[in-house]
């Protein structure tokens, strides 16, 4: 399996986080909250389309909800196979920073 | 919470439908609302927008990004797709792109020589505002003459204050002999300029100041090769090249760039006008100059022309009355005489001139518009027969259509994946086409004579319009089948009905054929006249004999050692007569009035003058019909006897002409001497046979009148006589170079610009006909294999071979009597209109278009039968079994 790219690492997390409520909207706000720059649509559903097309993710298309203007919201949830991959990211990022880099990095 | 308010603003959502993906844009568009009035509620609608459009300009690329990404996936899919088709039918696909390769690259290089054409004389800065001052012979200007009298250019600019600058020009072809040391050339290129030259055109300079350059008499400026010519890297400024003839010497002042192409008037050397005696002439009587004006403002011409005839009554009338004590407008009066200015635009000079000036490089507006039309016709054909074989060749993909619709192709997808791959092969097609252009180039520059060029770098543009054009041509060519066929019912297809063709398919097919058949008829009608006027002109009995004789040019710088030279050279058996004359048929004839004695001094018919000694009747073999020709025992013959052709007798009204006699001078003004017709010579053509015979008078040579020698020799040994004559040229001059021509090639050059038109025109004939003969191929192969069982079925049932391709070729004949009918009048009067360039020509008869016709049909059938045999041959087992 091929690893996660930074991007996708972040919004397959979010989906994860939101668990039940994660559509559109709120992952865009998570992830932006956590980068702290906008964070663009294009972008989010380019990649949720892939993860998509991974495995990482699954779509659910909701009811229309007449505070979207009528429109339907396209629910998120995290497979176990994302769940996996994110946990493989994690693993991999528990590998690269230890504390004695910590240490270092922050003096600099 | 009023809903409406806090949506987004309709642009911005219609913005986001357009870039979002597909199949989520419905959820994003949400997304997008849903924050948006969220931001309405904690921020206010005005820092709810500015996020939003921040917000939706971020995404931008990225939705873009995915854009690509999925219709990329399409895109590799229609690629594989068309390469595989490509790859499939190879002889199909060849034919199809060479066919399309073929039209354009001719219409590529009828372009750059249309364009070439069409930039004459542009590259002067204020070409906009100069313009030609040329003379006018009759009031409704259809007689105008470019050489004008000295004195105007200065009149003008004293006298006219929308003048800003005028100059003169003296463009006469003059053969100068220049000697800078050991260096010796013959010089063709020599004109005479006022200093104003430099202000007027643009002609820059590598080596000395403009302002200056040909003020002084005896000054000339070089061009660069010229320069590099004489003194090779030294710098030439301030030394003098020897003018061997004049014996003078002229010093360098300038050195400009090299002459362009597209200058009407050719140059390698300009040296100052004032360097000759006519510049000083105050006279109006001498036409000798170009007079080019540049305005002041670029709309002042009409302005200026209202001015011209009372500047013309002040000035030439003065002269005229003078001259014939006759005011201008006693002169003008009757409607018969005329003269006056009028101004032409440089830019027309070249192309749209109405004027005769003699000039070397000519262009022909009716061979711009009809190599415009021809390529047109070219790259019709080309299309047509593109889209004919594709709209062929997709039919058989009906079923692949019928798939993708089933799986949800839409109608537009169909529309651009056949429109792309159409335009793909035509850019296949340009590839080619411009690797022919470069292959053909060369000897298209040799045929045409013009420095052409296809430099795809040269300007930004021209690789965007090649491009484009290519682009434009796989549109419209592709357009037909992907409309055709993307609309075609899935259903049908699928089921395995095969290939169906509508009736509106195969009528538009044949409509198209025809018309292709319409142009080739029409083309070869062209060709096939202009190469019978072409032949009609070189044939025809001009009633002189001009064959075998050597003209020897400069003959004047034997000087006074003529007479030993002539002598030297009639003691070779093969050289039978030879004679002095001032001018030679073909060759420019001056025009002089003249005034027979007891006739009224208005009456003064204009004759074509020319010199020559009492050996020029024999030499060209003219046939005397009254009286007799000069003689050399007879001393007056020398000084004052004449001698005029027939339609000179006709046209000054003589009954028996012989003892008649003019006034010595032209117009006749000056009383006392006369000179006596003693003899009349039978019509002859002096000219090519564009025009009329003129009435002509042959006057005795005189030393100052003497430029040629001619020579007639015998039919042997034709370069061992030639090398005799050079050698004798040699000893009795000094060693000057010997310069010759031949009277018959001299006389076939007339019509080199037909000629070299005419080859052009056979040899696109050529190409238009080779692809409609492709396109045919193709379309008949096509026929053949989708009635491949047909054709089985019919042999296994007894049909005989001819039978077969008889059914096949059928088709063909029709469409090409049809498109035979159509074409006959468009191309006979297209030709009977060529036709009438010439004085003498060939009629056009009905035999031709039958000609035309059959050769037309002839080409038809070999390109199908070439096809059509290999189709009947077939073994019916094989066919039958095809499925």
């Amino acid at each position: 399996m091929k690893d996660l790219t930074l991007t996708e690492e972040m919004i397959l997390w979010a989906v994860w986080k939101l668990e039940a409520n994660a559509y559109g909207v709120t992952i865009r706000k998570q992830v932006s909250a956590r980068t702290g720059r906008i964070f663009p649509y294009g972008t989010l559903y380019g990649i949720l389309a892939k993860l998509c097309r991974k495995g990482h993710v699954t779509k659910r298309i909701s009811d229309p909800t007449p505070m979207r203007g009528g429109r339907s919201r396209n629910y998120y949830r995290i497979t176990s196979r994302g769940r996996e991959a994110l946990k493989a990211a994690m693993e991999l990022k528990k590998t690269l920073w230890d504390e004695e880099s910590e240490l270092v990095l922050g003096e600099k | 919470m009023n809903k409406t308010q806090k949506n987004l603003p309709r642009v911005a959502r219609w913005l986001i439908r357009q870039i979002a993906n597909r199949d989520e844009t419905d959820a994003i568009v949400g997304d997008f609302d849903e924050e948006f009035s969220d931001c309405v509620d904690s921020h206010g609608p005005f820092r709810a927008h500015l996020l939003y459009w921040r917000l939706i300009l971020v995404s931008f690329p990225s939705f873009i990004a995915n854009l690509f990404s999925w219709r990329g996936a399409m895109f590799k899919n229609y690629l594989t797709v068309a390469l595989r088709n490509v790859r499939r039918h190879k002889g199909f696909s060849g034919i199809n792109i060479v066919g399309l390769a073929i039209g354009m690259a001719a219409s590529i290089l009828i372009a750059i020589f249309v364009l070439h054409e069409l930039s004459f004389d542009r590259h002067h800065e204020k070409a906009d505002r100069i313009y030609r001052v040329v003379a006018q012979f009759d009031p409704g200007g259809e007689k105008k003459g470019a050489y004008t009298v000295p004195p105007m250019a200065q009149a003008m600019l004293n006298e006219l204050p929308e003048v800003e600058q005028a100059v003169r020009l003296s463009l006469w072809p003059s053969n100068d002999l220049v000697r800078y040391q050991d260096n010796l050339f013959l010089e063709k290129g020599i004109i005479y300029a006022d200093a104003s030259i430099f202000d007027v055109f643009t002609i820059p300079f590598v080596l000395g100041d403009p302002k200056t350059a040909l003020v002084e008499p005896r000054t000339i400026v070089l061009t660069k090769d010229i320069a590099h010519k004489y003194f090779g890297n030294e710098n030439p400024l301030g030394r003098s090249l020897k003018f061997e003839d004049k014996g003078r010497d002229f010093k360098i002042t300038g050195v400009i760039e090299n002459c362009p192409s597209t200058s009407h008037f050719q140059y390698e050397m300009i040296a100052s006008i004032i360097s000759t005696r006519t510049a000083f002439d105050t006279g109006w009587g001498g036409h000798t100059y170009f007079t080019y004006i540049v305005l002041k403002d670029r709309n002042a011409r009409p302005q200026l022309e209202a001015k011209l005839p009372d500047f013309c009554r002040r000035h030439w009338g003065a002269h005229n009355y003078a001259q014939t004590g006759q005011t201008y407008d006693e002169y003008i009066k009757d409607g018969k005489n005329y003269y006056g200015f009028s101004l032409e635009p440089l830019s027309d000079i070249h192309l749209n001139s109405d004027v005769v000036d003699y000039l070397s490089v000519k262009g022909n507006k009716t061979y711009v518009v009809v190599f415009s039309m021809i390529a047109l016709f070219i790259l019709l054909i080309a299309a047509i027969n593109f889209m004919n074989l594709s709209t062929a060749r997709f039919a058989h993909r009906s079923k692949e259509v019928g798939v993708r619709k089933v799986l949800g192709s839409s109608h537009k997808q169909l529309v651009r994946q056949f429109l792309g791959e159409s335009v793909l092969l035509s850019l296949c097609a340009l590839v080619f086409a411009i690797l022919f252009v470069n292959i053909a180039l060369p000897p298209f520059r040799n045929l045409t004579s013009r420095q052409l060029e296809l430099d795809l770098f040269q300007s930004v543009y021209v690789l965007p319009v090649l491009v484009g054009f290519a682009i434009l041509v796989g549109i419209c060519a592709g357009c037909y089948p992907a409309f055709f066929l993307s609309s075609v019912q899935p259903a049908r297809t699928v089921k395995g009905s095969g290939q169906h063709n509508s009736k509106g398919n195969v009528f538009l097919r044949r409509a198209l054929v025809a018309l292709q058949f319409a142009v080739t008829f029409g083309i070869f009608f062209g060709t096939f006249v202009i190469s019978q006027q072409l032949r009609y002109v070189r044939t025809k009995q001009l009633g002189f004999n001009k064959e075998h004789v050597v003209v020897i040019h400069r003959a004047d710088a034997l000087g006074k050692e003529a007479d030993a030279f002539k002598q030297e050279l009639l003691r070779d058996p093969s050289i039978s007569v030879i004679s002095d004359t001032e001018s030679l048929p073909g060759r420019h004839f001056n025009d002089n009035s003249h005034r027979l004695e007891g006739r009224p001094a208005t009456e003064t018919p204009t004759l074509h003058t020319m010199y020559g000694d009492h050996n020029f009747a024999k030499l060209l073999d003219l046939e005397i019909v009254a009286g007799r020709y000069f003689s050399p025992d007879i001393p007056t013959d020398a000084t004052s006897a004449v001698v005029i052709n027939e339609t000179a007798v006709k046209e000054l009204g003589l009954t028996d002409p012989v003892g008649k006699r003019f006034y010595k001078e032209f117009g006749g003004a000056k009383e006392g001497e006369f000179v006596t017709i003693i003899g009349v010579l039978k019509d002859f053509h002096y000219n090519s046979l564009h025009y009329e015979i003129f009435p002509m008078i042959i006057r005795p040579l005189s030393p100052s009148t003497w430029n040629f020698t001619s020579v007639r020799i015998g039919t042997e040994n034709i370069s061992k006589t030639l090398a005799r004559i050079e050698e004798t040229w040699k000893t009795f001059t000094g060693g000057q170079p010997f310069e010759y021509s031949f009277l018959d090639e001299d006389f076939d050059n007339l019509y080199r610009n037909e000629q070299r038109m005419g080859q052009i025109f056979f040899l696109f004939a050529a190409l238009a006909i080779f692809i409609a003969c492709l396109g045919l191929v193709g379309l008949i192969s096509f026929t053949a294999e989708q009635r491949t069982k047909e054709i089985g079925i019919r042999k296994v049932l007894g049909a005989s071979v001819s039978k077969i391709i008889y059914l096949l070729s059928r088709e063909v004949v029709v469409l090409v009597c049809v498109a035979s009918l159509v074409a006959a009048p468009v191309a006979f009067f297209s030709m009977h209109k060529w036709l009438e360039n010439f004085a003498f020509r060939i009629g056009i008869s009905p035999l031709m278009f039958v000609l035309t016709a059959l050769g037309t049909l002839a080409v038809a059938l070999l390109s199908v039968s070439f096809r059509a045999v290999k189709a009947a041959q077939a073994n019916p087992i094989d066919s039958i079994r095809y499925e």
